[in-house]
This record gives C-alpha cells, structure tokens and sequence, in this order.
C-alpha cells in the first residue's frame, strides 16, 4: 500500500468564473473565510475541491469508455451514466440493500476508478480512496497556507483583490434588430413592432417601467486570466493497477481542465504550470503528460490493459448495473 | 480593529457615500431604487480593489458619476487620511458589515433633511 501525492501549480489560462450565488443580475464568486496571521478574517476566491474531483471522475470515465472502446459506440444506460460520471446514488425499495464481497470486488474490478473516487453502486456506498484539495488561489492572504515551493515559483504575492474583476455582458434581444424581424411571420412580426412601438410611447410619457429594453444586462465577478493556485490530490493506493489509474486520471483531467461557469464563453481552463512529484511534458506531448520513466510502467498501459481485456464483461455490466 | 477605530472609519465612509449619493441623485439617478445601486455598487467595489483610491474608483464608475465635486473630494481624501495602511482591513469591514454601513448612511442623510427643512421653516 502506499499514498501517492501529487501538488501542481495551475495557471488560470482563461478567467475562472466559478459563482457562489446570484444577487439581482449579478454573480459572485466562491469565497470561503480564512483567518489571517494575527487575527482577523479574509473571504478569499478558490476553486472547490468538489469540483476538481468531478473534473477528475469524468476524466476517469471517459479514459475507462475509451479504453473498454465504447466510447460513442454504445449508449449508457442512465444507472451506467450516474455511476461514471457522477459515482451513483443509493436506489432504495427492492434493491437489495447491501453488496456481496465479492460482488464488491468484481465492481472495482471492471470500474477500477470507481475504487478510488467512492461512488455507490448495487446499492452500496462505495468508500473512495482519493482527497482532493480545493484549488488555493495563491495570494497574499493566503501565503501562510502555501508550501514553500508553490511561493517561490509564484513570485510576488498580492491580494486576492487583485485577482477578481467584475465585467458585464449583455444578451442581445434579436427582436431589435430591424434584419431580423423579417425573419418572423407576419403575425409575429406584428405583435413585436406593436411592442416596440408601445415601448417608444412609453419613453415619451416617461413611465420607466414600460419603456425598459428587453436587453438583459448582467454582471459576474470572475478570478482574473494569469492567476496561479495551488492544487494537491491524494490517493491510496493497493495495487499498480490503483497507481496507474490514479495517473490516468490526473492525466486527462489536466490535459483539458475546465471548471466553473461559462465556459462556452472564454472561462475556466486552467493549465498545469508546475509540479511536484510529476514531471509535466511539453503542451504538444499533452496526450501523455506524465513522464514515463519515473513511474515505470508506461502511463496507462496497465489501466488501458486490464480495461480492454474485460471489455465484454464491462458493456455487461453497464446495461445492468444499479447506480 | 477595535470599536472606536472601526466607529472612526464607519462615519468616514458613511460621509463619502453620501456625497456619492448626492452626485448620483444630481445625475439622474433613480430616487426609488438608490440605495439599492449604492449597496450594490459598494459590495462589487469591496470585493474588486485593494486600496482606498481603487474603491473610490471603482465606486463612481460603477454609479456612474462625473468628476468628483469639491465636497466629495474632501471626504474621500479625509477616508483615504482615517483608512491609512489598514486598506485590507476597512474593507474586509465594509464588505462584512454592508448593510450596517448603508443604514447608517441612510440615517444621516434623513437626519441631515431634518436639520434643513427646520432650518427652512425658520
């Protein structure tokens, strides 16, 4: 047995907009409270460690499908999709309450990231084997938190004020636009110009409330592009088998790691920029980003290996499994 | 901080947003929903600067105002005087006790109406 631990420091390759909640139009993001040095409290950004251990299972669930080679060839069912990609739920009723030993085994066996990452499967909570950190916005206020070395590389700390900026966007409503609404049947076309014309009579008389446009202005606070945090994972491990897994997982959810909001607008990449325990290849060599030759077993074989010989079994087990 | 420090500090932020608000309110500012601009306007500038002047900033931007008046430019560089080095922790204060600090605002400015409608009737 031993304990694998892996720390990185993460770039915020793109503004991080991971909300907290909505006041009015506004969105603001997570903070949670940490005491400084000398008494006194700060509410500082970071990124949850629920979210990066999601990151971490979908990763793990789209290497296991890719490697039993199901991936886009054969559809989940919805117990299979809950246990992959967000480890399960207890189903309840007639589901037979408890799981053999060796139906517990035979699970891990055909899933094994589910041994690591916990979940809850033929109805049984399943007990992971994996901590994952928040990801620590580094920073002034929490300097005293970071390791020496996450504070050498980062250079000048400042504070978390610094970081977080807050923008606006608008949506647009097509309506207004003259070239769209000829794209309306007449009908409609009608009703909007009826609607916009009422909207100008409305500003003549001054009502406010009539006359409002029905473009929708919202702000969002987001941790700004270029801001580092410190981000650690921790595994027990039992076999090869959970070490590699383990890696694979890293592996993939680093390659491409999203979190927060908006990412379908320029928000939530973050890059591995420095590690520890881990040599991290180059961008272009991103596909394996672990180097081989300080793990030993090339990165994946085994996992790759021991997923790919139970393939059969596996696509059983995910059309019947309870999750 | 302790309370008198923090009193000190209140009433000094208090006096700028009250000018703040008269600029606002001089520019066309909605009278019914004001206030609400203003708390929302103070927390955005809390949790986004790191210095006195960087609230300031951010502050009349947010509501939108013109180039600071004589009056407010008084209260700021007396906020900017009373906060010192301890920026982080004023506003570490204001942000916590927002509500606090717009109702004390809210209560001067009605307590100041009451003082020139009584001077007016004299």
């Amino acid at each position: 047995m031993e304990q694998r631990r892996f720390e990185f420091v993460l770039r915020a390759e793109q503004p991080i907009a991971h909300a907290e909640e909505t006041l009015g139009n506004s969105s603001v993001i997570m903070r949670r409270k940490v005491r400084q040095p000398g008494g006194g409290w700060s509410r500082v950004p970071y990124v949850t460690g629920d979210t990066m251990r999601h990151g971490l299972r979908e990763a793990a669930a789209l290497a296991y499908l890719d490697a039993a080679g199901l991936l886009g060839k054969q559809p989940l069912t919805e117990s299979a999709l809950r246990l992959l990609f967000s480890g399960g739920m207890m189903m309840g009723g007639a589901a037979g309450g408890t799981i053999r030993l060796d139906e517990y085994r035979e699970v891990c066996d055909l899933f094994p990231p589910l041994a690591l990452l916990g979940g809850c499967a033929q109805n049984r909570v399943i007990q992971g084997r994996l901590f994952v950190d928040d990801a620590t916005l580094v920073c002034t206020e929490q300097a005293d938190t970071l390791p020496e070395w996450v504070k050498e590389y980062s250079g000048t700390l400042e504070s978390c004020r610094a970081h977080v900026e807050e923008v606006q966007r608008v949506r647009m409503d097509p309506s207004l636009d003259p070239g769209r609404r000829k794209l309306l049947t007449a009908e409609e076309a009608e009703q909007v110009e009826r609607r916009l014309a009422d909207s100008e009579k409305a500003i003549d008389q001054q009502d406010i409330d009539a006359a409002r446009s029905s473009m929708m202005p919202r702000r969002h606070e987001r941790i700004a592009q270029g801001s580092l945090f410190w981000w650690s994972v921790t595994a027990t491990c039992y076999s090869e088998l959970d070490a590699d897994t383990f890696v694979v997982m890293c592996a993939t959810f680093l390659a491409d790691a999203r979190v927060g909001g908006k990412k379908g607008t320029g928000h939530g990449l973050l890059k591995p920029v420095a590690a520890r325990d881990v040599k991290l290849l180059a961008p272009k060599d991103r596909a394996e980003i672990i180097e081989p030759t300080e793990l030993g077993p090339r990165v994946g074989e085994l996992f790759r290996a021991h997923v790919g010989e139970r393939r059969e079994k596996i696509a059983e087990f995910l059309s019947a499994v309870r999750a | 901080m302790n309370d008198g420090r923090r009193e000190t500090l209140a009433s000094a932020t208090v006096a700028v947003l009250l000018e703040m608000r008269q600029a606002y309110l001089a520019g066309g500012g909605n009278a019914l929903k004001h206030w609400a601009q203003i708390q929302d306007r103070l927390r955005a500038a809390c949790r986004t600067s790191e210095t006195v002047e960087q609230w300031l900033t951010t502050m009349q931007r947010g509501l939108q105002l013109p180039a600071a008046s004589s009056s407010l430019s008084s209260a700021a560089v007396a906020l900017a005087k009373s906060v010192g080095t301890d920026a982080a922790a004023w506003l570490d204060m204001v942000e916590s006790e927002h509500g606090y600090i717009i109702a004390l605002a809210r209560l001067e400015s009605e307590e100041r109406k009451k003082r020139r409608d009584a001077a007016r009737g004299d």
